[in-house]
């Protein structure tokens, strides 16, 4: 269960991928530092199960391509995939996901308030199980 | 020769004559047989040893011919070969073998050129008896063939073998065209037939029996061909069927055009009017022929003209008639066998017609007739026809005698003149005098005038080719003769004239009683003329008019030619529509002594208005449908009708429309009478009019107590001076007072009495109304608001005091004008001008504020409200505005929604402020924790790594508590203005961005050169825009920028364009002056200086634009308002 960590920041990237790796989750993390190269990996592994996410944890405020942007164009790749993603959006600031358009609010599996606690990856991992 | 040509030597081409086929002999000079091959032996049935060493002279006997006759020695081939030195070819012999059977040989002897005498003639043959069988069958069948073919000279004869393969084919082949007979055969038949015709022939070979012939036509290649198919005789004959196919093409038309000229034949004899005949030449006629068509001429079918074995013309039933027509017959066929009579006769059914029969005598070689053949046609309509026409001749012969009609003929081709016994009597000359006393008779008796038409006649010799007609005068010594002459042309078959006929009959009375109705006409017609009576005639039923009087043009005006066209009658409704329908059902009530008056206005163009009555008398003349009458012009009584009626009716409309009534009084006191009122009395007295009518006492006691004494003192002072009264006075009317006026003005009679006429209306509402209007003028005159009345075009008519002290316009000034013209300004609010146009349009009352212009130039603030009045009537006649000055109350209203405005936008700034402290300082604290709760949780965690992130995303912390400083200061320095010369702005902007600024060409024009504006704030945007357009430029061009800016209205625009990079606004529009917000992750950047440009403009009350696509530059219009310092 590939997970992929879509954060322009550094620290964020760096701090969620040691703790799924501290609640025992090693399966292979994918950390992105932009929406824009995210959705670039994924249209190019479409057929390429192995490399493709289960679960993506995605930041809103990211520059020029933002989380409710790489939303909108998931969403026109979504038909494409073998498989369904769990997306989950993780933020610094709730108010960020109130500007999410409703459209695409439905294709976010759960939110997340900066920064995540242990509590928080186990449920992810989770409800990507099911 | 082969061995010639070989040129072998002798023994070698011996050896190899050995193997020939062919037979082999070879003689010696002396005729010896020298040489013989195997084959030779073969055919000759003999052993070599008999035959080596024969001579052909001596030893070859019985050789016989082709032709079965003997042949000598010396005329065999070989012999004769030896004898001549020739080569001798292909001759056929004959000789009995050894066994007894004849062999046919066909023998080639060749001469050899060689000097051996062994060798000297070379004989070479071929049994041949099978072939020679073969060629005799095959003769003895061309000889048949040729027979037949001969007798079938368009076609062509073909032996079919069992399964109708072509196996010999002669003579014109119409098989096929393109193969000749040689090559036809061995082809099957199928190919050159059709296929119908080959299943025929397919089924016939097993059906068809040995001397059977089956024959058939068929059409090939469009025409016809015969085709006959038998049987071949011979048993043994490799041939089983005969074919033979003849073109019959020139036959087939023959027939049918001997068909078509029978059926054309028959056709005619069968639809002639009549029928032919051949009959026996005797006087009995006994019928030989009667076509069928004498049915319908005399009723008996051809057959039983027979059967009965009758005469002919069945006229068996008058003996006297028979022998004359044959008689008749006999004489007239005496010269040229042919006759013409003609006979009555009867039908089957008894009826009698009459017949006309032509007919010729047939005779043999000697001259002896045979028959009679002719035709016979019903001639009974046309006989009957010249019966008639011979009675009405007499008849019309007699009448004419009888009518004093005298006729003439005279005949072209021998001037010859022909006359009767009246003729004679008119012209008084005896009947038996000669043509040219005749002629010189009418010269002398004709009346001069008359006489030239004759004469133009006579000597032209004109022939007319219609009857003509003339009117003639003879005058005779003591009386004038009128004679109508007719002249006819006689004309022949081709309608030639070859004659004329002509009748004179003597008229003198009839002209003379014309001649007196003529002077009683123009006695008519001057009376009519004097009375301007237009008479005319119509005809009704072909729409028609006959006559109409001339004058009708001068009278009525139009042309002559209109008034004979009955649509311009009907147009102008010189007929109404009863009228015509009783003109055209006179059965119904019409006597025709009836006539019928109808009065019409007429209107001719470029004509006074005329009345015309038309008078129509309907017709006493015997047609129905034609109609005389009169028009008479009677404009003059109308005019003086409408005038008359017209008073009466003005009169009558005034007196009764009037509010109040007239009247009439015949004052003689004490006797004081009312001798008229007018019905408007009754409007006025609603219930005591009765009792007024005539009794002025009553009228009196109604007046009010108070006025009455006046009114009595008034009144007869003013009759005594004669002068005219008007007096307004109280008068009881359904139990009220009531003010009234009267008007009157006496007329002193002889007898000393006066005649007052006079006028008496309500004036109660006047009255009252007057009072309104004082009282209200004085509320308008001292209010202190503006009161203005304007007409329905909205023209003031009235202002008041308070007018004048709120717009500074006179009423003088006002009158006549629109008070939206006069008072609104430009500032007012075009929406508030729409709305109360359109209230008013729609007659609405409307109340609004409205910011009108002084006369002084001062805006001032009003409040307005427009009420539209109307008459009692209810119709509209004009606008009452009453106007409230509110400047005062509009500008605190102002100052205060300013205040809630700036507020509001305070508020809004700060919610944007918090929002973007709580966001932009959340992001690094939120590290700074996910940090923290790594350190927690993991134990053998790089903690210098941790800690260099910590201190990272702290230093963003710091950053952006700075950039808020920054932005928090920006709004604070929005209170120093002062004059900012944008070359010193852009000079100070440099250095702070420093070196970097040469990367880059700057382009300035500052058209506007300054603005009083907050420095700092200006300072802000040149910087973060600039070094925009420096940082995101497009390092592959020589990059530039120019600001410009100029004054427009009251605002300085502020223009920055560059060739750089540019943003994608389609995706970017919403965020671009948002805070952190970036749109190049290669270029550094904070996100931060394009939300400090917005903030800056919007703090200095301005707006911003941005134009940019990617890689095509970015443009940033900023507009500053123009603060005057």
């Amino acid at each position: 269960m590939n997970i992929m960590i879509i954060d322009d920041h550094d620290i964020a990237l760096l701090a969620m991928q040691h703790q799924f790796m501290n609640v025992g989750f090693d399966s292979k993390k994918i950390l992105i530092p932009s929406g824009f190269t995210a959705l670039e990996y994924i249209s190019n592994n479409l057929n390429n199960f192995s490399k493709l996410p289960r679960i993506i944890l995605l930041d809103i405020q990211m520059p020029v391509l933002d989380g409710k942007m790489f939303l909108s164009k998931f969403s026109e790749i979504q038909n494409q995939l073998p498989f369904k993603i769990f997306l989950f959006v993780v933020t610094a600031n709730d108010f960020d996901l109130t500007m999410l358009p409703k459209e695409h609010a439905r294709l976010v599996t759960k939110s997340y308030k900066k920064p995540l606690n242990k509590v928080d990856i186990l449920e992810i991992i989770n409800l990507s199980r099911q | 020769m082969i061995l010639d040509n070989l040129n072998l030597p002798l023994p070698v081409a011996l050896e190899i004559l050995e193997t020939f086929s062919e037979g082999i002999n070879i003689y010696d000079i002396n005729g010896n047989i020298t040489f013989c091959n195997p084959a030779s032996l073969k055919i000759l049935g003999v052993k070599k040893e008999d035959l080596l060493g024969l001579n052909i002279f001596k030893d070859f006997g019985n050789i016989i011919g082709i032709d079965g006759i003997k042949i000598e020695a010396d005329q065999f081939p070989a012999t004769e070969s030896l004898k001549t030195g020739k080569n001798i070819l292909g001759r056929v012999i004959g000789f009995l073998n050894p066994n007894g059977k004849t062999i046919w040989i066909n023998v080639s002897a060749y001469n050899f050129k060689s000097t051996d005498p062994n060798f000297k003639v070379f004989v070479c043959f071929r049994e041949y008896t099978q072939t020679l069988t073969l060629l005799k069958d095959l003769y003895q069948k061309n000889f048949e063939l040729e027979l037949m073919t001969s007798n079938y000279p368009n076609g062509s004869i073909t032996l079919l073998d069992s399964d109708l393969q072509i196996l010999f084919t002669a003579g014109k082949n119409s098989l096929s065209n393109t193969l000749t007979a040689h090559e036809l055969v061995g082809q099957n038949l199928s190919n050159f037939i059709t296929k119908e015709i080959f299943e025929i022939l397919k089924d016939k070979t097993s059906t068809i029996l040995l001397n059977e012939t089956f024959q058939t036509e068929f059409l090939h290649d469009g025409e016809w061909n015969e085709l006959c198919f038998q049987k071949t005789k011979q048993k043994d004959s490799h041939s089983k069927y005969v074919l033979v196919i003849n073109n019959i093409n020139s036959k087939k038309i023959l027939e049918r055009e001997l068909m078509l000229e029978k059926l054309s034949y028959q056709n005619i004899v069968e639809n002639l009017p009549g029928f032919v005949f051949k009959a026996s030449y005797s006087s009995e006629f006994t019928p030989l022929y009667v076509s069928d068509s004498v049915v319908n001429t005399t009723g008996f079918s051809s057959d039983e003209y027979f059967d009965n074995s009758s005469n002919l013309r069945n006229i068996e039933y008058n003996n006297k008639l028979k022998e004359k027509l044959w008689s008749t017959i006999s004489n007239q066929t005496l010269e040229n066998d042919r006759y013409q009579i003609e006979y009555q006769s009867k039908t089957k059914e008894g009826e009698t017609i009459w017949l006309w029969e032509k007919g010729k005598i047939v005779k043999d070689e000697v001259g002896n007739p045979i028959y009679i053949e002719g035709f016979v046609m019903d001639i009974t309509t046309s006989k009957l026809a010249q019966l008639e026409l011979q009675k009405t001749k007499n008849s019309l012969q007699m009448a004419s005698k009888m009518a004093k009609i005298g006729s003439w003929s005279w005949f072209l081709d021998n001037d010859s003149m022909e006359w009767d016994e009246e003729f004679c009597n008119i012209l008084e000359i005896s009947l038996f005098c000669s043509q040219e006393e005749i002629l010189n008779r009418l010269q002398s008796l004709l009346h001069p005038v008359d006489k030239i038409i004759y004469n133009e006649f006579y000597t032209n010799q004109y022939l007319p080719q219609e009857t003509k007609i003339f009117h003639q005068r003879l005058l005779f010594p003591d009386k004038i003769k009128h004679v109508d002459s007719i002249i006819n042309p006689i004309k022949n078959q081709n309608g030639e004239v070859i004659g004329l006929h002509g009748t004179l009959q003597d008229v003198s009375n009839q002209k003379n009683i014309i001649t007196q109705l003529d002077d009683e006409k123009i006695k008519f017609n001057t009376i009519m003329d004097a009375l301007n009576v237009v008479i005319w005639e119509i005809d009704f039923q072909n729409r028609k008019v006959n006559y109409i009087s001339p004058k009708v043009e001068i009278i009525y005006g139009g042309k002559k030619e209109e008034w004979y066209n009955i649509e311009f009658w009907e147009a102008n409704r010189l007929f109404d529509q009863s009228t015509l329908e009783q003109i055209q059902n006179p059965s119904k009530n019409t006597l025709l002594s009836d006539f019928k008056e109808l009065e019409c206005e007429l209107i001719m163009k470029g004509r006074k208005k005329k009345w015309i009555r038309n008078v129509i008398t309907f017709s006493t003349n015997g047609n129905l449908n034609i109609h005389r009458g009169v028009l008479i012009d009677i404009t003059e009584q109308k005019t003086i009708e409408f005038e008359k009626f017209d008073m009466q009716r003005r009169v009558e409309l005034l007196s009764n429309n009037i509010p109040g009534f007239l009247f009439q009084l015949h004052i003689a006191p004490p006797k004081n009478k009312i001798l008229y009122v007018s019905e408007g009395i009754k409007k006025l007295f609603k219930k005591e009019h009765k009792n007024l009518m005539n009794n002025f006492a009553s009228f009196v006691s109604l007046i009010h107590p108070d006025d009455l004494n006046e009114l009595k003192k008034s009144f007869f002072e003013n009759i005594k001076k004669k002068a005219d009264w008007n007096y307004e006075f109280r008068c009881l009317i359904s139990g009220e007072y009531i003010w009234i006026r009267c008007v009157a003005s006496p007329e002193i009679q002889k007898d000393g009495s006066a005649m007052v006429f006079g006028y008496i209306n309500n004036i109660q509402e006047e009255k009252s109304l007057a009072n309104e209007l004082h009282m209200l003028s004085h509320v308008a005159k001292k209010t202190s608001n503006a009161v203005i009345i304007s007409d329905k075009s909205r023209k003031i008519v009235w202002v008041n005091d308070g007018f004048t002290r709120i717009t500074g316009y006179s009423i003088a000034e006002a009158i006549g004008k629109v008070p939206g013209d006069l008072l609104q300004c430009p500032q007012t609010n075009p929406e508030t001008k729409k709305k109360i146009a359109s209230s008013l349009a729609k007659l609405q009352p409307i109340r609004t504020e409205i910011l009108n212009k002084h006369k002084l130039g001062h805006h001032y603030w009003l409040d307005i409200e427009i009420q539209p009045f109307y008459d009692k009537n209810n119709n509209h006649i004009g606008f009452i505005a009453v106007e409230s000055e509110i400047t005062e109350r509009k500008n605190q209203e102002q100052t205060l929604s300013n205040l809630i405005k700036d507020l509001q936008e305070k508020n809004e700034d700060l919610l944007q402020f918090s929002f973007m402290v709580s966001h932009n300082l959340r992001g690094p604290v939120a590290s700074i924790l996910g940090l923290l709760e790594l350190v927690k949780n993991i134990p053998d965690i790089d903690y210098k790594q941790i800690f260099k992130m910590m201190y990272d995303s702290s230093q963003t912390l710091d950053n952006v508590i700075k950039d808020l400083n920054e932005i928090l200061n920006l709004r604070k320095s929005i209170n120093e203005l002062k004059l900012i010369k944008f070359d010193e702005l852009l000079n100070s902007t440099f250095s702070i961005i420093g070196y970097e600024i040469n990367q880059i060409e700057v382009i300035c024009q500052f058209n506007a050169p300054s603005i009083v504006s907050a420095k700092s704030h200006l300072q802000s945007i040149f910087y973060n825009l600039i070094s925009n357009s420096l940082k995101y430029r497009n390092k592959e061009i020589d990059s530039w920028l120019k600001i410009s800016t100029l004054y427009k209205d009251e605002f300085v625009t502020i223009i920055f364009e560059d060739n750089g990079i540019g943003v994608d606004l389609d995706k970017y529009k919403d965020k671009l002056f948002g805070l952190y917000q970036r749109f190049n992750l290669e270029i550094d950047g904070k996100g931060i200086g394009l939300f400090l440009v917005k903030n800056s403009v919007q703090l200095l009350g301005g707006s911003i634009e941005v134009f940019s696509k990617p890689l095509q530059g970015f443009k940033t219009i900023i507009k500053l308002p123009l603060k005057n310092a």
